[in-house]
Formats: structure tokens, sequence, C-alpha cells
């Protein structure tokens, strides 16, 4: 297959050039969706009955173990709660 | 109709990304894309994170069905990885969930992507080419495997 050298370059280029704190948010929000998802597993919890539980929707629990949402604080603690273990660790 | 290759972007040992070249264009459909978002100063931050995330996906666990947004029809493999705060859209055929094709993208300004005829555009080549490589993929010619896509080289789709 023919690789287009281009097309990666210009791909690491624009990531090199990402600001820290935009690769940060990128990383976060990630790493927060898959906890979420990994907890929502271990206890065997569907999507839609934490929705019911954190009293929101299933859309709005797509969106958090989608990756890329932005979290507010009181949305974190409210997960945090329902699940029972912590969506953030602040050393 | 329009002619088109598919190509490869990167890899590595978690997922590997490809693109796709219109016959005759000095771009590939990512290129586009990037450049596009790149020359932006109110898309370069969103940009900024739709590369970031793919570059997190094939270092992390790879591209997920759940960090995709379903677009197009409901039998076909056409998503769109969006960021939440922007109307920036990428769009891709999502094959496995190691192997991804990107293809173009850009600012959703209509409720839908059909209403716009740029972004619509992008969807249906990425349809059409879905439905080329269900096709081969039934007969055997290509195989998704691992973190590549066996039985494209030298193959031009016609989209």
């Amino acid at each position: 297959m023919r690789h287009s050298k281009a097309t990666e370059m210009l791909f690491e280029q624009v990531i090199d050039q990402t600001p820290k704190e935009i690769k940060q948010e990128v990383e976060w929000s990630y790493e927060i969706a898959d906890k979420i998802y990994d907890a929502l597993h271990r206890k065997g919890l569907s999507q839609k009955e934490f929705a019911r539980l954190a009293g929101t929707s299933e859309a709005a629990v797509s969106k958090w173990i989608g990756g890329g949402h932005n979290f507010t604080l009181a949305t974190l603690a409210k997960i945090s709660a329902v699940l029972g273990e912590s969506m953030i660790q602040i050393a | 109709m329009t002619k088109a290759t598919i190509q490869s972007v990167t890899q590595t040992e978690t997922a590997g990304l490809f693109t796709i070249c219109f016959e005759g264009d000095s771009y590939t459909e990512f290129q586009k894309f990037i450049i596009k978002g790149n020359e932006s100063a109110t898309l370069k931050p969103d940009l900024q994170k739709i590369l970031t995330a793919i570059q997190r996906m094939m270092n992390a666990v790879g591209f997920l069905e759940r960090y995709f947004r379903p677009e197009g029809k409901m039998r076909d493999r056409v998503a769109a990885l969006p960021i939440e705060t922007s109307k920036l859209r990428l769009y891709c055929l999502r094959l496995s969930d190691s192997v991804l094709i990107v293809g173009n993208g850009g600012q959703k300004t209509s409720k839908t992507y059909n209403e716009d005829s740029e972004l619509n555009g992008y969807v249906i080549n990425l349809q059409k080419l879905d439905n080329i490589l269900r096709e081969a993929e039934k007969k055997g010619s290509i195989r998704i495997e691992e973190t590549t896509i066996e039985g494209v080289d030298d193959i031009t789709f016609d989209l």
C-alpha cells in the first residue's frame, strides 16, 4: 500500500506544535472517559441504569464515555458519588 | 464518478491510520482537512484536539467504537470524530478497533451534515468506499488484518 509520508509528517507536525494545555485537556478527558466506562463494566451497570442513578440522560452518559467531553467539577463529583470511586486524584 | 486510492498515514502496535487520495489530487483527504484547520485561527485548537485524540487512541487502546459518533446510515461504518465544544467534524470509516480510514471534514454549520453540500460530499464518498470494501471483504479479496488492510495495494476505487 502506498504510504503518504507528506500526510504523516503534517499530522506529526501539528501534534508537535500543539500547546501542552490542549494535550493535557485531551488526555484527561479520555482518561476520565475510560475510567467511567471501566467502572460501569466492573459494577455491571448499564449506561441506562447509570444515567438513571446520575439523574441524567443516556445521551449525556454516551458523551461522558466517548472522550473529548469537557467535564465540570460538579459532574465529576456526581459521577464519583454514584460510582463510589473518585474520578480524579490530586497528588 | 471519481477514482481514489487508500494510503497509509501512520501505524503503531495498536492501530493503523489510513486516508484516501483522489486521482489527480496532490493532497490526501486527511491532508486537506489538516491544512484547512491549521490555517484557521478559530478552528486550529479544535484540529489540534482531534489530532491529539487520534494519536492517543493509536498509542493506547485503539479506535474504540464509543470514541466515535455514528454518521451516515445505520448499516455503514461511517463515523465522525467530534469535538464536543466545537462544530469541527472529521469523517472516518471505522473498520475495527485497530483500523481507521480518515477522510475529510469541516465545520458543521447546519443541523445535519446532509444539509451542507461540502460535508455531505465527504460522507457520501466514505459511504461509497465502505460499500466497495464490504463487498470485497465478503469475497475475501480484502481483509482487515490487525492494524492493516490487506488486498488494497495498487487498487483504485471508483467512488
